[in-house]
């Protein structure tokens, strides 16, 4: 069955729709049967539509949203609320224990001599060495002194021309 | 005059106010949507006033306690719907087959002779969905009777929209054959 069959039957009854919408209709149900779903579906809607929720169920959730609402906020310390019983306890305990501080007695403290032996380490230098280095110098007789040429058998500058050229070109 | 400005608020709207912790927002939305929650709950689960009170509170309090979860991009109603929804299915799988509660077509037909009242009419047609299997029962319910669209119901149930149209021409003939009584010629 098309969706759109199924939406005017759940608006409109067979005299209701138009002539074009009939003739739809009628080409994949008759009228008879439109009808009855129309009926059917006009029961279904209309079925328990008169059921309400109880009154106090609203209440109830409301007063349920009030309580989380208090929960979820951080509450300031001294705005807290605790038990009696607690508060109670706790200023027993705070005079309690005050009455038994004070019945406790003051600790003497006695001055007491103490001898302690320290040593003391000293360096001290016991002897110290010296090193000189002295030059000496010893005197001979020139005569008595031989110097020997390193090549007697050397060539003069003045017998190698080409040596003496390279000298005096080092020297420009 | 707060409550009144309220009032005109989208639903997304109201859900955002409740997050920010305006409880007057949660009234309206109570007020919007609690007999209709009431409605679906008491069809779905078998005509039983008392679960219907005690699933409906269970809805609303799941907004109550986590209004955040709820993203305001999608659609408050349908959003709705499916937590409904879902509160059910929890109930069909905890109750055992042979507690639903079908009404014996026998007893009707016994007064079918004597009287055509719309009563006896509501009674069948009860019992007609009541026959329905829990998938067809709850497209049913959510098409005709709660009057969601086909795609809001794809969205709440989690089914392609042609398994919805497919279960609820198949609901619709099955409920239509089991009033062919009332079919006048």
């Amino acid at each position: 069955m098309d969706m759109k069959i199924e939406d005017w039957a759940m608006e409109r009854d067979w005299a209701a729709l138009s002539h074009l919408e009939q003739t739809h209709v009628l080409t994949q149900m008759s009228q008879t049967e439109y009808q009855h779903l129309h009926q059917c579906m006009q029961g279904i809607k209309a079925l328990d539509a008169e059921v309400q929720p109880p009154v106090q169920l609203r209440a109830r959730l409301m007063e349920q949203l009030a309580v989380q609402e208090k929960i979820g906020k951080p509450q300031i310390w001294w705005q807290r609320q605790i038990p009696l019983w607690q508060a109670a306890a706790a200023i027993l305990l705070g005079v309690l224990s005050t009455f038994w501080i004070s019945r406790l007695e003051p600790k003497v403290i006695e001055p007491t001599v103490v001898q302690v032996r320290d040593t003391l380490l000293q360096e001290k230098l016991v002897w110290r060495e010296r090193i000189v280095q002295k030059t000496v110098v010893v005197y001979r007789d020139r005569d008595s002194v031989r110097v020997t040429p390193n090549n007697p058998k050397g060539v003069s500058l003045e017998d190698a021309p080409e040596l003496l050229g390279l000298f005096t070109q080092a020297e420009k | 005059m707060f409550k009144k400005a309220l009032e005109q608020y989208s639903d997304e709207a109201l859900m955002r106010e409740l997050a920010k912790g305006k409880q007057q927002a949660f009234g309206v939305l109570y007020d919007r949507y609690g007999p209709r929650m009431y409605r679906y709950f008491y069809r779905m689960l078998w005509q039983d006033a008392g679960k219907a009170e005690d699933f409906t509170q269970e809805l609303f309090l799941k907004i109550i306690e986590k209004p955040q979860s709820f993203d305001p991009s999608r659609n408050f109603c349908t959003w709705l719907y499916t937590l409904a929804a879902n509160l059910c299915k929890n109930e069909y799988r905890r109750k055992k087959p042979g507690e639903f509660g079908v009404m014996d077509q026998g007893i009707l037909f016994e007064n079918f002779s004597e009287t055509m009242d719309q009563q006896l009419f509501d009674q069948q047609l009860r019992s007609a969905i009541d026959r329905l299997s829990t998938n067809h029962r709850k497209c049913f319910i959510l098409r005709y009777q709660e009057e969601r669209s086909v795609a809001e119901i794809a969205t709440i149930i989690g089914c392609p929209e042609g398994t919805i149209k497919s279960r609820l021409h198949y609901a619709l003939q099955q409920v239509s054959q089991h009033l062919e009584a009332w079919k006048t010629h």
